[in-house]
């Protein structure tokens, strides 16, 4: 803990180590990460799909250095063993879930860490069934569209001209009450997002 | 409280007596869940001889309806259904529970399935219980010195593609059956029956056209006392020389869903055996797909293929029925069901056609 105290200290005083982007020019952020999405969505979800699996997403940003407008996208697909009682058929599942975060980025520009705040569009479907044998009447999909908000925070020291790496923690939360088709309240889409990218910063 | 002395007194009186009312929801079981009745053994004619008994006993088949809900959850989705289903189930019934009648009892009575014959003449004898009734059975009462009673069960002409038939029917006990048919060389002088009369005898090598079978029931002390029933089959062998046309590649269709078989000449003399997938909608639970499919193919087109697909304890099995024509069609039907411990068991029956694939 005390090293990453440090490690903000030493991005929030600019330094050689940690040398910054213009400020008050006018940036395009491109970027990308890969992480871990630790999915909000219940106890179920890790018995039926687990989440070890890695998540991509995509950053895109204008802005002057200092403050920039974001958008991210991420989409998170997984498939798993859906849970079937009463029957020794084997259940098959399939999640897929396309995040847009929209927002603003406060600091890349005047210190190596940053924070975001966003607005998020969750847009998830699931599909199950089962195989050996496929019975139809088993099979079912719904979708969730679901809104919240995201807040994320990370370190982007400089590595060579307009590159920087980014370390970031994103973690987003429902603001939306959703309901499923059988009349029960939807799970949460949103969740702890921990992931490691490179951004580019293009200006004059 | 006036009731309660009785009740203590039937309770106690079962208990000396080691016995339990009957359960009227036990299968077969005389009880309001009981559908059918159904007399054995079941000839259409029971052929007697004066002074002659026969044991006749009951069957009953009950209704067991059960229920099963399966669920198949996801995180968002959810998905269960109840599947009823209705087993029937056949088991014996007692005969002392029932009410029997004879329709003339001059020529027979009959007492708790006991049928006791006269004299001559005929008496239908009927079963009742409750308000299900059992389909009668004719007896047919012969005297000592005439020609003894001899029915043979329908259809006594039928069409028929294979080599092969087999002859039932029901003879007076006493009496010595002999059946024939010229073609096939059969010529069996002793056909054997159980004692009440009942009988099977499978003819083979049968050639092809029209033939005549002849049963003959004699007097076991006077043989021209003797009577004669026929039954007429014709041997058809249709596909011929051109059968080898029905061979290749298959599209077939039921219940708009489709499913592929070939049909290749087997190593074996006169045979072609059948090969391939069908899928098939099973009443409340959906369709089961990929359930193999293999038999063979007779010379004469007709089919004898079976439907089986098992996958951790889920088993189905069936049967597949019809014929192929060597213009490149085919139809009939199938059967099938389908199990898995803890599912009421799950059956399908449908139609199917076929065209041979270019």
């Amino acid at each position: 803990m005390k090293k990453f105290l440090l490690i903000i200290l030493l991005c929030s005083a600019s330094s050689p180590l940690f040398s910054q982007n213009s400020a008050g020019v006018f940036t395009i952020l491109l970027g990308g990460s890969a992480g871990k999405f630790n999915i909000d969505a219940g106890g179920n979800f890790n018995s039926v799909y687990s989440n070890n699996k890695p998540v991509y997403t995509g950053v895109f940003g204008l802005g002057n250095g200092a403050l920039f407008l974001i958008g991210k996208y991420r989409v998170f697909n997984t498939s798993g063993q859906s849970t079937v009682t009463n029957s020794t058929a084997t259940g098959s599942a399939e999640w897929k879930q396309n995040i847009l975060l929209t927002g603003l980025r406060f600091g890349p520009g005047t210190s190596a860490v940053y924070l975001d705040a966003l607005y998020v569009f969750n847009h998830a479907e699931e599909k199950i069934g089962t195989t050996n044998p496929a019975v139809d009447a088993l099979s079912a999909d719904q979708k969730i569209d679901q809104n919240g908000f995201a807040f994320a925070f990370g370190l982007s020291p400089k590595l060579a001209g307009p590159l920087d790496l980014d370390l970031e923690v994103e973690y987003s939360a429902k603001i939306q009450k959703t309901t499923l088709a059988n009349g029960t309240d939807a799970p949460s889409l949103g969740g702890l997002y921990l992931s490691a990218g490179l951004s580019f910063y293009f200006n004059n | 409280m006036k009731t309660l002395p009785l009740f203590l007194i039937a309770s106690v009186c079962s208990w000396v007596c080691g016995c339990t009312p009957l359960n009227q929801n036990q299968p077969g079981s005389p009880g309001n869940n009981v559908v059918a009745l159904e007399i054995l053994p079941h000839p259409d004619t029971l052929n007697m001889g004066t002074n002659d008994s026969q044991i006749l006993t009951l069957r009953g088949t009950s209704i067991d309806t059960s229920s099963q809900t399966i669920t198949n959850s996801g995180v968002i989705t959810d998905v269960g259904f109840t599947v009823t289903t209705t087993d029937t189930t056949t088991t014996p019934y007692p005969s002392d529970q029932a009410r029997w009648t004879s329709s003339n009892t001059s020529a027979a009575t009959v007492s708790n399935g006991v049928v006791t014959a006269h004299s001559t003449g005929y008496a239908n004898i009927t079963a009742t219980a409750g308000s299900v009734s059992a389909p009668p059975v004719l007896v047919s009462v012969q005297g000592v010195n005439t020609a003894p009673g001899l029915s043979l069960d329908p259809p006594l002409v039928s069409v028929i593609f294979r080599d092969t038939v087999t002859v039932t029917g029901n003879v007076q006990p006493q009496a010595t059956l002999i059946i024939t048919e010229s073609s096939s060389h059969h010529n069996d002088t002793a056909v054997s029956h159980n004692l009440n009369g009942n009988f099977s005898e499978t003819i083979i090598g049968l050639s092809t056209g029209f033939r005549t079978i002849v049963a003959t029931a004699q007097n076991p002390h006077q043989a021209s006392l003797a009577t004669t029933r026929y039954k007429y089959v014709y041997y058809y062998e249709y596909l011929s020389d051109s059968a080898d046309n029905i061979c290749g590649n298959w599209l077939g269709t039921t219940l708009g869903e489709n499913f592929n078989f070939t049909i290749t000449k087997s190593i074996i003399y006169s045979r072609y055996d059948i090969n391939g997938h069908i899928d098939i909608q099973f009443q409340g639970i959906g369709v089961v797909r990929d359930i193999v499919l293999t038999g063979i193919v007779s010379r004469d087109g007709t089919i004898d293929a079976s439907l089986s697909q098992s996958y951790q304890g889920f088993t189905i099995s069936g049967f597949l029925k019809g014929y192929f024509k060597t213009t490149g069609t085919g139809e009939g039907s199938y059967g099938s069901s389908a199990k898995k411990s803890g599912w009421p068991t799950l059956s399908a029956t449908a139609d199917w056609t076929a065209v041979k694939q270019p």
